[in-house]
């Protein structure tokens, strides 16, 4: 067949195909280090009262300020709770409130979203303008204010996400499924009679959702730095609870002097983050090939 | 012969295939006088596009000169392949196969014109500039110039789009225009007029021209001088009229017989059997011999030598003398 | 002429948006669980002194009623009385506002300043280890929280060299812009990461396009292609990733100002969460989200200079 194809093409072939070699390599490179972090992060949390070797709410007034090393691993704070026991047990709220905050509005902004896309019509417009509303508001801003509206603590923070991050799922996933909606399987499915639940929730959905739920896992590391940031403000999860970002705030104080105290908790948030976006990012490249 | 303005001499290209590298274009050597135009002919993966872009250092990422000499008449004697670059904006422009790609959607086609005027160095202030840019539009048959110089390239047409690639590249002042498949995104129409447009500038300018294309209808109507490329290397060269009407190749033969729109009336199109194979699975001996129609056991361990079969005239088939290669 | 009527257009889209925004910023505390006059009062008011503020507050009204009056309010330029302070809360924010401000231009320069660098030198060489480490700060550069960097810094810079005051807003131009520098650079390593990534995934696009090959093929210099050429093209995204990054970039600058005790409008409103500052809440929650729009708005002016192809 001599079917002359445009020279471009051919170039432009070899260089994808160089392009995704390199991809694959560090894709998987980056799945097993942030995969690793991250499994380490929820094994500590899970065994914390194996692995930590004090209670983390135990004072001792006695042994105030120790440096790290010693019978304390990395210290003890001004009221001399051990350090490295409170920094496993923190990992018992950031984690799964942070998924939680994740994972709500992930579940609700899908369903909106799909049955929007998916119908359209006046409903669909509605809930455009309630999005766009929402999305002109500066987010975290409105994540301190909802915060303050319904109190202090874990639940307010993971409604007032909700409140606020539903918006972003139903966008991506209405946008798909409009998309997906043209495609020749749906519309055979449709035309084949099946109800429209089931389109959606077996042909249309496997197929939107990988880009959703890589946005999830990058918005898992903002929502523990942003808890982290509102316990640092104050209007986080309270004292007493072992809270990273908390931990440094009530350390502040004693960073000329006891710089460990507010080095140790920060690095527990880099490090998790670091791993979730590996994670991400393995979860990114994967779904887009 | 006298000393040609180009020539370029076992020029080889690899390119990354899955982490080797294979060579794409292995052992091509060209020469081209002034005022005439090469076309340089095969089919998609052939290397011919690699070749010229490997004479202009713009070689594609994932592919590297990695053998060759070049000399051009007074910048370069017999140099490394690999510093083509220095060619650029001094005698050498290329223009493109998608004109509305190759344009820069945020800059006014005049002020990317003036872009070219710069790398001359013969042009002084932003009015001389202007004047040159509009004398420049005007000689591609740009209408309007004046209006047109201020014009975005997303307000253009594709052929219009073309001509300002066109002009860009006068700008420097070339001896030489790369034209790497200049037609191909165009209207059947268009195509024609931008191959008058070609093919007036190297009789007005004495411009020298290498034209690459899928398309022997294309390089029959303004080269002069054709090379037929296959698998990475010239199978066939010659002049135009001689390669285009008796082939002495099998692979150009099969090329003319698959081409609609030559003169052959009443033949039935018969495409070449078969694939061109990608670079890292170039067969041994002659590289056409797995779809020649003509090929003998020996054909699989023939070296390849261009064999200069009269002045000017060479061909890479060993049988060339036996076979009466009918079109 | 075409531009300018574009702007306006968008400037009009955001009339409705803007109500809308002040129904959310009324409704929020309006229906949140949370007494204001009883705060106000104080723990030990009786029941009728507690009436009486709640009379003269207007809480008593129906919502409805409230909204208009709170909306008539707003336009008259008028956000209510801190229960803290009883200064205007307009007071407050116009003495919170430059410092605010400030930050965020501070903050917004050095981040993608800082990004057009790195995402510059990674483009221009994909998949090489250059590419592979600018990556690498990025994504590092993610998962830090704005307060601790901006703390290291306090203890790596600030403290061992003495250059910088560690925190506040002293009086005189030269001391301000001194105790500037580091909160600008916290809050623009918190912006870069993002910009990074936009940066050099639109700048290895714009590097590997067909026109770049054209310019380079009649010559241009690598430096002359980069800013006259290129940049242009590549900014495009800066711009939107900057606009869509705004609400992030106030709660970093809320942050910030709480590391560095600048007295801006976020900390203000921290303090007024912490205290229930019904009033200043809700003015600087509105004044951030016109903030916000503002940005946005000026977004689409940037990106209609910069871009001929905008649909004006």
């Amino acid at each position: 067949m001599a079917t002359p194809v445009a020279e471009g093409r051919a170039l432009t072939r070899t260089r994808t195909r160089l392009g995704r070699k390199v991809n694959k390599k560090s894709e998987r490179r980056a799945f097993i280090i942030g995969g690793a972090i991250v499994g380490a992060y929820i094994l500590a949390a899970l065994l914390a009262p194996v692995i930590a070797p004090f209670d983390p709410n135990k004072q001792d007034l006695f042994n105030a300020l120790q440096a790290p090393g010693g019978e304390h691993l990395l210290g003890t704070d001004s009221v001399g709770r051990d350090t490295f026991s409170r920094l496993i047990y923190a990992g018992r709220v950031d984690l799964p409130v942070a998924v939680i905050a994740a994972l709500l509005p992930f579940i609700i902004g899908t369903v909106i979203g799909s049955v929007a896309g998916y119908a359209g019509g006046v409903g669909d417009s509605i809930l455009m303008r309630i999005a766009d509303s929402v999305q002109a508001f500066p987010i975290y801003v409105l994540l301190l204010v909802l915060v303050f509206a319904f109190g202090q603590g874990a639940t307010s923070f993971i409604l007032a996400a909700t409140l606020v991050s539903w918006v972003a799922y139903a966008r991506l996933i209405r946008g798909e499924i409009i998309r997906a909606k043209q495609l020749p399987y749906v519309m055979a499915a449709k035309t084949a009679g099946l109800p429209h639940s089931r389109i959606i929730v077996r042909h249309i959905l496997p197929n939107t959702i990988g880009r959703s739920i890589v946005y999830a896992m990058s918005d898992i590391v903002l929502l523990i730095l942003a808890l982290a940031s509102l316990s640092f403000l104050g209007v986080g999860i309270p004292a007493p609870t072992a809270e990273w970002g908390r931990m440094i705030a009530e350390s502040q104080i004693y960073l000329r002097s006891h710089w460990w105290l507010l080095v140790a908790p920060g690095l527990a948030i880099v490090v998790l983050g670091i791993g979730l976006s590996f994670l991400g990012d393995a979860l990114d490249q994967r779904t887009r090939r | 012969m006298t000393q040609p303005l180009l020539a370029i001499e076992d020029v080889v290209v690899q390119v990354d295939r899955d982490g080797n590298m294979s060579n794409a274009v292995d052992g091509v050597t060209l020469a081209i006088e002034s005022g005439s135009c090469l076309g340089l002919v095969g089919e998609s993966g052939c290397g011919k596009s690699l070749t010229l872009k490997s004479i202009i250092g713009l070689l594609p990422r994932g592919s590297q000169a990695a053998g060759g000499r070049i000399s051009f008449s007074g910048k370069l004697e017999d140099e490394d392949i690999s510093e083509g670059r220095t060619l650029r904006g001094r005698g050498v422009a290329m223009v493109f196969q998608e004109p509305m790609s190759a344009l820069n959607p945020v800059m006014t086609v005049g002020d990317q014109i003036a872009e070219g005027l710069r790398q001359g160095g013969k042009v002084h202030g932003r009015r001389d500039s202007r004047k040159r840019v509009v004398e420049l539009m005007d000689e591609v048959g740009i209408p309007n110039p004046q209006q047109r110089a201020d014009s975005w390239p997303h307000e253009m047409s594709g052929g219009m789009a073309q001509r300002v690639m066109i002009a860009m590249a006068l700008a420097t002042d070339p001896l030489l225009l790369l034209a790497d498949e200049p037609t191909t995104a165009l209207d059947v129409t268009i195509q024609d007029q931008i191959l008058g447009l070609l093919d007036d500038l190297r009789r007005d300018r004495n411009l020298s021209i290498i034209l690459v294309s899928h398309d022997l209808a294309v390089v029959r109507q303004v080269a002069d001088q054709v090379a037929v490329m296959y698998a990475g290397r010239v199978v066939e060269i010659g002049d135009a009229d001689q390669v285009l009407l008796h082939p002495q190749h099998p692979y150009t033969a099969g090329l003319l017989l698959s081409t609609p729109s030559l003169d052959y009336e009443g033949t039935r199109l018969r495409p070449i059997e078969g694939l061109p194979p990608p670079p890292d699975e170039y067969p041994k001996g002659c590289r056409f011999a797995p779809r020649c129609p003509h090929s003998l056991p020996k054909c699989a361990e023939a070296p390849y030598v261009l064999e200069e079969i009269m002045p000017g005239r060479a061909t890479a088939c060993i049988r060339w003398f036996e076979l009466e290669v009918k079109t | 002429m075409r531009r300018f009527r574009f702007v306006l257009g968008r400037l009009l889209q955001t009339v409705p948006v803007l109500f809308v925004v002040l129904l959310l910023v009324f409704a929020l505390l309006h229906l949140a669980p949370g007494d204001p006059a009883r705060t106000l009062a104080g723990l030990k008011a009786t029941e009728e002194s507690v009436e009486a503020i709640r009379e003269e507050m207007g809480l008593n009204e129906p919502l409805i009623v409230q909204y208009g009056t709170y909306v008539g309010n707003v336009f008259r330029g008028d956000l209510g009385e801190s229960t803290v302070s009883s200064k205007p809360v307009t007071t407050i924010v116009r003495q919170r506002l430059p410092v605010t401000l400030w930050l965020l231009a501070g903050g917004a320069i050095v981040g993608t300043t800082f990004a057009l660098l790195l995402a510059g030198l990674a483009a221009r060489r994909p998949d090489t280890w250059i590419d592979h480490i600018v990556r690498g700060i990025s994504t590092v550069g993610l998962g830090m929280p704005v307060f601790w960097v901006g703390l290291m810094l306090i203890l790596l810079v600030a403290l061992p060299t003495g250059w910088f005051p560690v925190g506040g807003f002293p009086d005189g131009l030269a001391e301000q812009v001194r105790a500037m520098v580091l909160p600008s650079l916290t809050l623009g390593f918190a912006l870069a990461p993002v910009q990074i990534r936009a940066l050099r995934s639109s700048l290895a696009q714009v590097y590997d396009s067909d026109y770049t090959m054209a310019a380079r093929s009649i010559g241009v210099s690598e430096t002359r292609l980069l800013w006259r050429h290129l940049l242009r093209n590549a900014a495009l995204p800066a711009v939107t990733v900057l606009a869509v990054q705004m609400g992030s970039l106030l709660f970093g600058a809320v942050v910030v100002e709480a590391t560095f005790a600048l007295p801006g409008l976020g900390q203000g409103l921290v303090q007024s969460v912490s205290r229930r500052d019904f009033p200043m809440v809700q003015g600087v929650t509105l004044i951030s989200a016109v903030l916000v729009l503002t940005a946005h708005l000026l977004a689409d002016a940037a990106y209609a200079a910069l871009d001929p192809r905008v649909e004006v």
